[in-house]
This record gives C-alpha cells, structure tokens and sequence, in this order.
C-alpha cells in the first residue's frame, strides 16, 4: 500500500454536490496485511491535543488522532451531562408586576448561578424535600416607588423618576442555611451575570420570590447546560493539483475567506499561489463553482482532526469543562463494569 | 431553611418531563445491564441492553470494540427515544465471549480517555497558547451604533435604551 | 351497663361549634382608571367611589403560589 494511499484515508472529500468518504475504515480486517487493532501506545504516540486558545469565557483546542465517536462523545457530554446548579422551584409571595408568574419564574430558573457544582448533591429525587447540602435559597424582593421631589411632567427618564424600575439579576439575594455561610465563605453563590434584566415595574409594583437551586444535567433541562456552546469541526484541507494561471490568481484567492490562501514569488520570480492557512477556510466550495478551477484544486477535510471550541456560561473555568466531561465519561464506564459483576455474580448465585 | 415553607399549593408534576423520566425509573428499577433473551449459551454472540445510556456511550463503545480482532460484528441501537436505553449487539470469532470482549472495550475506552486527558492538561499547562480577554460585545455594539448615527447609552443624558 | 346506653352518646363534653368561615362583608376591589382600593359588598354597585369609573379589578392573592422555574 503506497504512503499517499494510506494519506488518503484520512481525507474526508468534499466535493460539489456531496461529501464522499465520510466514515473511517481502520479496523481489523478491513484492509488485509494491515494491523488496526486497538494499541494504546500507538494511540498515544499519534494523539495530539493542543489548546489553541483561551479566553476566560472560551477554550479553543485541537484534538488529532480519535475517532469522530470519541470527540462526539466528549461534546454530548459538555452539553448534556456536566452538571451545574440552577433555580428550580420558586415560591411566589408577590408579583404584581405586568409579567405573568410562570413567565417570570421561566425567565429566573434560566438565570446561571456562579456556585461550584461540585460543591452540591443532587437531590435524591425531585419530591424530596430541600437540604443544605443539596439547595441553594435566593431571594428576589423589589418594589418599585417614585422618587421624591422629581417632576414627572419635566423628566421622562423612568431611571430617575422610580426606584428600581428595572429589576436585575443582580438583585438576587443569597440566603444561606445551615453550615453554607462557612462553607462557602468567600465565594458566596451569585449569578454569573449581575446585569440581566428580568423585569421591568413601575411604581406600586413588586415582586417577592423565594427561589430553589439544585443542582441538574443539560439532559434534563437546557439552563443546567453548562456550555453556551460546545462544538467541533474538521480541519479543512485544500490541495492544489496544478499551478492556478497567473490572471486566475486573484479571483482564486477570492473564491476562499481572508487568510487562506496567498500569492508569493517562488524562486523563479514568478507568482504563485500558496495555500497559507486552511483553518480560516468555512469550506464554503465557491471555488468548485469555477470550471476554470475545477481540476486544479481538491477540497477535503483531516476526519480525525478535530477543532473544538468550548464557551462556558460562567459556572466553570472554560478549560474545565474538558477534564470534567472525561471523568463524567469515566464514571459511565466504571457504572457499565458495576453492573457486568452485579449480573454475573447474579448468575453464579443462580446457577 | 425550607422545611419550615411547606408549599400551600402544590403544583401538578405529571407535565415535567424530568419528574417522568424518574418516575419510569423510580417505579421500575431496572439493572444496569442485562443480556436480551436469545444470546448464545456461550456467550459468543449477544445483545446487551444498557440503561441510562445514549449515543454518549453507545457510539464509542461501540468503535472501541470494533477495534477488537476477535469481534465479527459489533452495533447499537437506541430502540425508542422515549426509554433511556441502548442495546449492543456483540458477535465474536471463534467462540470468544462477548462478556470478556465487552470488559475488554470498557477498559480500553477508559485508557483512552484516560490518555485523551492527560494530554490535554498537559497541553494545558504549557501554556503555549493565545491567552485574551473576550470581546467585549457591547462596547462592539456601542460603537457600530455612534458609526450609523444611534444614540448610544451613557452618551447622551437624555437617551435611556433600556427602559 | 344497660344495652342501650351502649348505643346513646356517654361523653357530657359539648362538641365545638361548627367552624363555617364567614365571608366578609365586604371585599376589596382596585379600580381600573384611579388604582384608587374600594371595599364593596356583594349587592352594591360595582362603581370606584374616587373617580366613578365602572372596571373594577380583583387584587392579587396574599397566598403564595408554587411554580416550577422550566
């Protein structure tokens, strides 16, 4: 089998019309003489990860070398299973604001909380009654009033005719019980963003509520998802056939976004196009449109190179987010193991 | 806390979705796994059904076993979106047990992740990364609005945008 | 004991009064066009005794009420 063939394997094609070659085929007797059994330290030599870029809110990183079920498995799980804590039950003393309860109470329960999920237990089932290691208590009380002494009739600005006509997050008071002052001395729970609007009151109106947070899974409902967004793509790769003629050049380099494609001399003096960088391409297939390009371009994507961009919503460190979906994923197998000796040892006892 | 505030109405739970999922799963409580009827005495060729999984676990169980020689065949199916399952299906060569075969996958799939994390802290650690603030979005918006002629908030005394 | 008194009431301690709540005689109401509070019986004329207006509106309740944050 010769080197570029085996190269080949890994190119998922992207062509005019469809995507060819999409899923991988290295398995054991798929291709005779080859070996593709699982190796871990074969695995381990060709595995590369590297953080591309961080940002408080944002993690960017390449993973090369796992298979498409792999990386899947990693971003199910960062949606859906890292668990975060989030209001879940609200009591409601007073809301004579012009927002109805239940759409009040929907819009508080989406609000993130800045609390260590892992400082928190689930409750053990949801007729539970609340406890201090499982729930967190918030409560929201605002009125608004008019200000004294200001002339309704001179300034229009509700900011400076009322107090608190706009009710923020920010106004959502801890209330802790039991051991939770002292446990979470110094980093007392809050929202993540003091700077949501919730509602908005004019004066007379109120609203008085007693909010539960526990703590929940992105599966169960999307405010406990600690990710706003969690996702991958395929290094895009553009292989040029043949060199582009000189008056193609520019149009060439326009088919493709800024960055991805340059023109520079070659040795000879003569200009030439250069692929410079294939990761700014969206693989938007302009160039395929051109019959003038159609031969001398191929356009494929790396299937096991894998780009991911994680944005957390503020309840973990966005470089978190990775090493916890691993361990939730470690756990699953470990539970899977658990009940293979609960049901063979089942089966001994029976036979 | 909230032992005191016994709740004076108690709202229905039978339309949340949540509490359904626990009641299927608190008034039957089904094994982790179990073999479907059907399997070889051997064990050479089986159907697994795992509760409580998905695609999650489903799809790279399932590629960490195909990497295994003495597998014949190996898939998975989530019968019905509704019940939180997903059956394996595992047929071996040669009379080899699926049960061994799928302990096997477990563990293999373990090293991975295993691998997969320590690379990628140590990646982490290097620090051999762009490191920058966010985007500040709203001084972005703020400033396209000043270019289009939008009065912006905090520019002038009398625009309020927010309420 | 005789048969009967078996099966007469034995126990000399009156039973508590029958609790029915009352309802109030009168309700309060806020008017739709003042917001000003009227308090109203159930015959009267359902009118705000500041400005007149006609639209009356119930206040909200004191209980407090559950709900599920989804």
């Amino acid at each position: 089998m010769s080197q570029s063939n085996i190269e080949a394997r890994r190119h998922v094609q992207v062509l005019p019309e469809r995507v060819g070659n999409v899923a991988g085929s290295e398995f054991p007797g798929h291709y005779p003489g080859e070996d593709h059994s699982w190796n871990l330290e074969k695995f381990k030599k060709n595995l590369v990860t590297s953080v591309q870029r961080l940002t408080p809110s944002t993690v960017e990183f390449d993973l090369v070398g796992v298979d498409a079920s792999i990386a899947n498995a990693l971003r199910r799980v960062m949606i859906a299973e890292v668990p975060t804590i989030a209001i879940e039950e609200i009591y409601v003393w007073n809301n004579t604001s012009i927002m109805q309860d239940e759409v009040l109470c929907h819009r508080v329960g989406l609000v993130p909380l800045k609390v260590d999920p892992r400082s928190l237990k689930y409750r053990p089932s949801s007729h539970a009654q609340p406890h201090e290691t499982d729930t967190i208590v918030f409560d929201l009380q605002v009125r608004c009033d008019k200000i004294p002494g200001v002339d309704p009739k001179v300034e229009k600005d509700p900011k400076k005719l009322y107090y608190d006509s706009n009710v923020f997050t920010g106004m959502m008071k801890w209330q802790p019980s039991g051991d939770q002052g002292k446990k979470y001395k110094g980093k007392a729970p809050k929202p993540v963003d003091e700077d949501i609007l919730l509602v908005k009151l004019r004066p007379g109106q109120q609203v008085d509520l007693h909010c539960f947070a526990r703590k929940g899974v992105g599966a169960d409902h999307a405010k406990f998802s600690p990710v706003a967004t969690a996702s991958y793509r395929i290094l895009p790769q553009i292989t040029l056939r043949g060199p582009i003629p000189l008056e193609h050049q520019e149009k060439f380099q326009k088919c493709f976004p800024p960055g991805v494609i340059e023109l520079k001399k070659d040795e000879q003096g003569e200009q030439q196009v250069v692929v410079a960088n294939a990761r700014k391409d969206t693989v938007s297939r302009e160039v395929l449109r051109h019959p003038e390009f159609q031969d001398l371009v191929q356009l494929s994507r790396i299937r096991d190179h894998f780009i991911f961009s994680v944005e957390s919503v503020g309840q973990y460190q966005p470089e978190e987010l990775v090493p916890e979906a691993i361990k939730i994923l470690l756990s699953k197998i470990t539970a899977v193991e658990e009940g293979l000796d609960k049901l063979f040892s089942a089966d001994a006892q029976v036979a | 806390m909230a032992e005191e505030e016994a709740p004076t109405q108690s709202t229905s739970r039978l339309d949340n979705p949540g509490t359904l999922l626990q009641s299927v799963s608190t008034s039957l409580t089904h094994e982790k796994i179990t073999i479907l009827p059907g399997y070889e005495p051997d064990y050479s060729a089986c159907t697994f059904c795992l509760w409580q999984e998905d695609h999650t676990l489903g799809n790279a169980l399932r590629w960490i076993i195909m990497k295994d020689p003495d597998v014949e065949f190996c898939g998975y199916t989530a019968p019905h979106p509704s019940e939180p399952k997903i059956h394996i299906r595992i047929q071996m060569y040669d009379n080899h047990s699926a049960v061994d075969c799928l302990r096997k996958g477990l563990s293999n799939l373990r090293d991975l992740l295993t691998t997969v994390d320590a690379s990628y802290k140590s990646s982490l650690d290097s620090g051999n990364y762009i490191k920058e603030n966010d985007v500040d979005v709203r001084a972005v918006v703020d400033n396209t609005l000043r270019e289009r002629g939008f009065a912006v908030e905090g520019d002038d005394e009398r625009m309020d945008t927010t309420s | 004991m005789s048969q009967q008194n078996r099966y007469t009431q034995q126990n000399p301690n009156p039973m508590p009064d029958r609790n029915i709540p009352k309802p109030p005689d009168t309700i309060e109401y806020i008017c739709g066009d003042c917001g000003a509070k009227t308090a109203m019986k159930p015959s009267e004329l359902i009118r705000c005794r500041e400005c007149g207006h006609r639209v009356m509106y119930k206040p909200r309740t004191t209980r407090i009420v559950q709900f599920e944050a989804r």
